[in-house]
């Protein structure tokens, strides 16, 4: 009787192991969206922040370090979005195999040619300056197909079984966002906007592909809340380009903005999400990238 | 109150680093503090003083092991004492799940006593932590090791076990004690929706070289409430109870606790008001009737926070010490405080 029960245990351990798939931590829901389309079913996947937090500022939850505890990868941003929080959550996760240099560690950041990146001397004078570029290229179309490409060779890695199949998803997301990119490159180009203001520097990759100019923002500095003259400011500055839109990443307060519109006739404001989650309808990133360019119109 | 300035290592980063191209991390911590009489028996020393200046360094030492070192400079009876606060090699790379670290460090019980007091959410010192802990914590030699225990939901349990020669803030080398300090801490972690807490419960025994016997016991429990930049609302608190035991004499049982709930505004604002109380449990008079007593403290606690770097409170602290077999004594202490972080800071643990 001990035997069979010993056979059956070790039976229902090894079809447990047939079964474990890849676990997959990512420190954003863009991130998490990413894993999706190039592993699908392949792994599971879950995302420390939620689409509606600002990624700068998330509270390094016990939780967290529960999660990254037990994952085989860890996608994280990098140049130093998550520096706040994500060392804390390391620390405290204690697990070596995805500490930075290690197979189980991705940092996408790494993997990007950021823009932003600031000349000469950088201090904290200047706000919540990113020393090695904008964070933010996510919202990139292209180079999300890019690091999709490179998060495929990363799970081939880690499971080559699956390999292929991490292979051709990848390559097939690279060419779905080199065609999005540049249908809707001509789709916000119809709207007749060239430039416009943003609150932080969230979009900046986005833009930049679109070909549209962010003129100024509503913090003076990344991180710093507007001052009235700032605000004075960016009224004269709208006013004498005719801007037409302002958009405003969605977990920010739009009351500055909503100031800067009362005074300036024809100045539009809208909140959009930057990241997967951040509206109930915006589930992947394809819907993300066409959720911004819809505010164009 | 002494001036005492610790350091935290930092890492921190969407500003520049004090970093080499070994992972060397620097940071200075700056703490300055100013108490003024707030009524004519006020014990205030109506000064504005540097409490703490704390120098730190943190680096890893190779691919499996982490050094920390924490050089504390304080003012004591009008001269600058520099002293060693932290000096520990650790690791969280060796077992999974794991971490420990050898050497002097601050001992992992409780809230306040993990942390360096310019990472407080106030000024002064609550009542309970000065008597049971010293203002500053307990900082003593041995080993530490804190495990995440494998289970569905979070548990970490730390053990430890120290030199115990001293006992809080002391310039001497004390006494070799009967059995060395050693401690449990155990934190678990609560989400929900809305706001997340954190409950721990903390023992510490000591034998003292001169036969008495301490027994601390503990619980703390933290809550947070974040809206991105702004920590819309924190629950700090922690309950003790001490028994102390002399040789040769009669066991006195302590209970202390204090609580602070703090609201944050939008601006960078916050707003606080802790509450402090301590009583001796068997105070008793010369016919061996029980002696009401206690100790408290009301502190309405005023911050601006415009950065996680800088740090600017006032508060007003109303103390009252009260004993069925003395006078009352009244202090009343108006209080300032300003903080800042000199290079790397690192993230924050919740």
């Amino acid at each position: 009787m001990i035997f069979k029960t010993l056979v059956l245990f070790a039976l229902l351990n090894l079809s447990s192991l047939a079964l474990a798939s890849i676990k997959v931590v990512t420190t954003t829901t863009n991130a998490k969206a990413l894993v999706e389309e190039i592993a699908g079913d392949l792994v599971s996947v879950d995302s420390l922040t939620k689409g509606s937090q600002d990624p700068h500022f998330v509270e390094a939850k016990p939780s967290f370090m529960m999660k990254v505890a037990k994952c085989d990868l860890l996608v994280s941003i990098g140049l130093d979005l998550e520096i706040g929080w994500l060392p804390s959550i390391l620390r405290g996760a204690r697990n070596a195999k995805v500490m930075q240099g290690q197979p189980g560690s991705l940092i996408l950041g790494e993997k990007v040619k950021p823009l932003d990146i600031p000349h000469g001397g950088v201090s904290r004078d200047q706000g919540d300056v990113h020393p090695d570029g904008n964070p933010h290229f996510m919202l990139d179309p292209v180079r999300a197909g890019e690091l999709g490409v490179e998060l495929g060779k990363r799970l081939s890695e880690l499971d080559s079984t699956n390999s292929s199949q991490y292979q051709k998803r990848a390559k097939l997301f690279h060419e779905k966002m080199l065609s999005l990119s540049e249908s809707l490159k001509k789709k916000i180009a119809s709207s007749g906007i060239k430039e416009i203001v943003t609150h932080h520097k969230t979009l900046t990759y986005f833009l930049n592909r679109m070909d549209i100019q962010s003129i100024a923002t509503i913090e003076p500095k990344p991180g710093v809340p507007p001052s009235a003259s700032h605000i004075l400011g960016l009224i004269k500055l709208t006013k004498s380009k005719a801007t037409k839109l302002i958009l405003i990443e969605n977990y920010f307060e739009m009351t500055p903005a909503l100031r800067v519109q009362k005074e300036v006739p024809g100045l539009k404001v809208q909140s959009v999400p930057v990241s997967v989650g951040g509206e109930s309808n915006v589930n992947s990133l394809a819907q993300l990238y066409e959720a911004i360019a819809k505010s164009f119109n | 109150m002494g001036l005492c300035l610790s350091v935290g290592f930092f890492f921190s980063a969407h500003q520049v680093q004090a970093q080499d191209r070994t992972g060397m991390k620097t940071s200075v911590a700056v703490d300055l503090v100013g108490e003024f009489a707030g009524n004519p028996d006020s014990e205030a020393v109506d000064q504005f003083v540097p409490r703490s200046i704390d120098l730190m360094f943190y680096a890893p030492i190779d691919h499996l092991f982490d050094g920390t070192l924490s050089v504390a400079a304080h003012q004591e009876d009008g001269a600058a004492l520099v002293e060693l606060h932290e000096s520990y090699v650790g690791s969280d790379k060796l077992i999974p799940g794991l971490k420990f670290r050898l050497g002097q460090f601050f001992l992992g019980i409780g809230r306040l006593n993990r942390f360096h007091q310019h990472e407080w959410p106030f000024i002064s010192t609550p009542i309970v932590q000065s008597r049971f802990f010293d203002d500053e914590g307990l900082i003593d030699s041995g080993l530490e090791v804190s495990y995440l225990l494998p289970l569905p939901f979070y548990l970490d349990l730390t053990l430890g076990a120290t030199n115990g020669f001293v006992y809080g803030h002391a310039h001497d080398a004390g006494e070799k004690p009967k059995a060395p300090t050693h401690y449990l801490h155990l934190l678990s972690f609560l989400e929900f929706d809305a706001i997340d807490f954190q409950p721990g419960l903390s023992m510490l025994n000591r034998n003292a070289a001169d036969g008495s016997k301490m027994k601390l016991v503990g619980m703390d429990l933290t809550g947070k409430i974040r809206s991105g930049k702004v920590l819309r609302f924190l629950w700090q608190s922690e309950v003790w109870q001490r028994s102390f035991t002399p040789l040769d004499g009669k066991e006195e049982i302590s209970t202390g606790a204090y609580a602070f709930p703090q609201y944050g505004f939008d601006s960078g604002a916050e707003f606080g008001i802790r509450f402090d109380y301590l009583t001796v449990n068997t105070k008793k008079d010369a016919t061996g009737s029980k002696v009401g007593n206690s100790e408290t403290a009301i502190v309405p606690t005023l911050g601006y926070r415009p950065s996680e770097f800088s740090t600017w409170r006032m508060a007003y602290r109303i103390e009252k010490i009260e004993s069925d077999d003395t006078d009352t004594i009244d202090n009343q202490v108006l209080e300032f405080q300003a903080t800042y972080i000199l290079g790397a800071h690192p993230a924050h643990d919740f």
